[in-house]
């Protein structure tokens, strides 16, 4: 089933441009990965689904729902969670508080329920839950990001660089947790240098170059293509 | 004597406590120095004014009314003048503090107007109630002025440390984007800040017009200059170092007076930011410029 679709998406910041019409479409059938150089416009295409961008132009339509120009605290309340660049973690509150802001947008009873399991799949939260999130290493932080974007309980995760900065092992358990959360039926938008460890996780890219769509294809397909190795892999 | 000076000064630093209380939670949230806060003090003070000494009404209704008036005086503050300069995406942070700092010339000017230049006597029941222990005299206004100032202290800190709101507005104070994937709404969260602010300014309001016995429409300036002193060595954004930071100087203030020189007096605030920041650029209970790099 198709989640999100974007449509010819235009945005930038003040006189930069950084969107040129981007379009993409998300469904839960595979990862989708978007791909491209620094500054081609990635971060801002998931600052745009997420609300933190307006666009200028274009639609941006969560099942169904048009979603271009609401709020980034209503876009949660929808079913779709971040993980930002750099991961965006709370460093001055303890680890057990940013999970709990994770959770800000529910009102339902099971929170602490969904802490304890996030603490069965990442049990080194679990031992630093009382810590400040700015003691953590940045494998542990990615995943701090991760557990507290699943505390909403998106059906929508949409990841940016997720393995920026961190060794290969580390960067590994990163793409093997962003399996097993597609696996368990959410849908994901994954925004990557990494490539290769992209698309070998991924049913379908784009290529992002200067704010506009160069390319996009099966994740198979684009691995064995000759521009896409000669550019990225 | 000692005993004596020791009880005058905790008091005044109670009053001072709950002024910088007002200064941090803005800075806090929205890392901007609020400089009306010593105004909607004073607009709080006269509300008290009115309420007890022109209607001698009892004095919860006397808190309720100034911190009533100084809550929607915040409200407009938020509406006004700050809230459009995030609307045009204003990131300059100078902007928001000149915006405050012609708030609080126009609400000096309007109080001027409306109440008139000079002291203003406030007067509540218990204003010449004391006894005596072990030979100090204890006003009952100071003893109201500092439980109630504790109770602010603590009310507040239990908000922002205990409850789900105050989890979000310490989210909105870290990082107010990350707070708004998250779910929150951050002009609500700024305006819940500036009211709540506010409304303690109020109830500081009245703890000075108890005081003093009386009020004036220029008392906001130098309270005004108090509180930012005291955010300023206490550690700006934290709320240990507002209370403490205001004890110490009610404190200083009352002992330099009575051993030293009265003429030092207003000087106290100025030896100990300079002390302070000599030892710890940060603040007393600020948080180190490493551990903010994160
Ligand atoms: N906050 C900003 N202000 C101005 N320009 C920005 C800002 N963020 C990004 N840009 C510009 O927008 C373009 C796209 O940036 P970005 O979306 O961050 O790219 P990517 O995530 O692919 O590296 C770049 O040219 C960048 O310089
Ligand atoms: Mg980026």
């Amino acid at each position: 089933m198709v989640e999100l679709t974007a449509d010819g998406v235009e945005a930038g910041y003040g006189h930069v441009q950084a969107l040129r019409g981007v379009s993409v479409s998300v469904s839960t059938h595979g990862i989708v990965s978007v791909l491209g150089a620094n500054g081609a416009g990635k971060t801002t295409l998931l600052k745009a689904i997420a609300g933190l961008v307006e666009p200028s132009s274009g639609k941006i339509l969560y099942r169904g729902i048009d979603i271009t120009k609401e709020r980034p605290d209503r876009i949660v309340r929808h079913g779709i969670a971040l993980v930002p660049e750099g991961r965006g973690i709370l460093t001055r509150m303890t680890v057990l508080d940013n999970l709990r802001m994770g959770a800000y947008c529910r009102s339902d009873g099971n929170i602490n329920g969904d802490i304890e399991e996030m603490f069965n799949r990442f049990p080194i939260l679990r031992e630093r839950q009382g810590r400040y999130a700015g003691t953590l290493s940045g494998g542990q932080r990615q995943m701090l990001s991760i557990a507290r974007a699943l505390m909403s309980r998106p059906s929508l995760l949409l990841l940016d660089e997720p393995s920026m900065g961190l060794a290969p092992k580390a960067a590994s358990a990163v793409f093997a947790m962003i399996c097993e959360i597609h696996a368990r039926g959410t849908a994901v938008l994954l925004v990557e240098q990494n490539a290769v460890q992209a698309l070998k996780i991924s049913a379908y890219a784009y290529v992002l170059e200067s704010g506009a769509g160069v390319l996009q294809g099966s994740a198979e397909d684009l691995l064995k293509d000759r521009a896409i190795q000669k550019s990225y892999l | 004597m000692l005993a004596q000076q020791l009880i005058n000064g905790i008091t005044l630093g109670g009053i001072y406590a709950v002024v910088a209380l007002g200064y941090t939670m803005v800075f806090g949230v929205l890392d901007i120095i609020n400089m009306a806060h010593g105004e909607v003090v004073m607009f709080g003070a006269f509300a008290g004014m009115l309420l007890a000494s022109g209607l001698g009404a009892p004095l919860w209704a006397v808190f309720a009314g100034a911190v009533i008036a100084a809550g929607a005086l915040g409200y407009l503050l938020e509406l006004l003048s700050l809230r459009p300069l995030r609307r045009r995406r204003v990131t300059a942070k100078l902007a928001p503090l000149i915006s405050t700092i012609g708030v609080s010339i126009l609400l000096e000017n309007v109080a001027l107007k409306l109440f008139g230049p000079g002291n203003h006597p406030f007067k509540t029941p218990l204003s010449d109630m004391k006894f005596s222990l072990a030979g100090v005299d204890i006003y009952l206004v100071q003893m109201v002025i500092l439980g109630i100032s504790l109770m602010l202290a603590a009310a507040l800190y239990l908000w922002l440390y205990r409850t789900k709101e105050g989890l979000s507005l310490r989210a909105v104070a870290e990082d107010s984007e990350i707070a708004s994937i998250l779910g929150v709404n951050i002009d609500r969260a700024i305006t819940i800040t500036v009211v709540t602010a506010s409304m303690a300014g109020g109830a500081a309001g009245v703890l000075i017009g108890m005081a003093y016995s009386n009020v004036s429409t220029q008392m906001g300036v130098s309270i005004g200059l108090k509180g930012l002193a005291i955010i300023i060595f206490g550690g700006m954004g934290s709320v240990g170092g507002a209370v403490a930071g205001g004890l110490i100087l009610g404190l200083a203030e009352t002992l330099i007076a009575a051993y030293w020189d009265s003429g030092y007096r207003d000087a106290a605030a100025f030896f100990i930011i300079t002390l302070v920041l000599l030892v710890r650029p940060q603040g007393l209970f600020g948080r180190d410029a490493a551990a903010m790099r994160h």
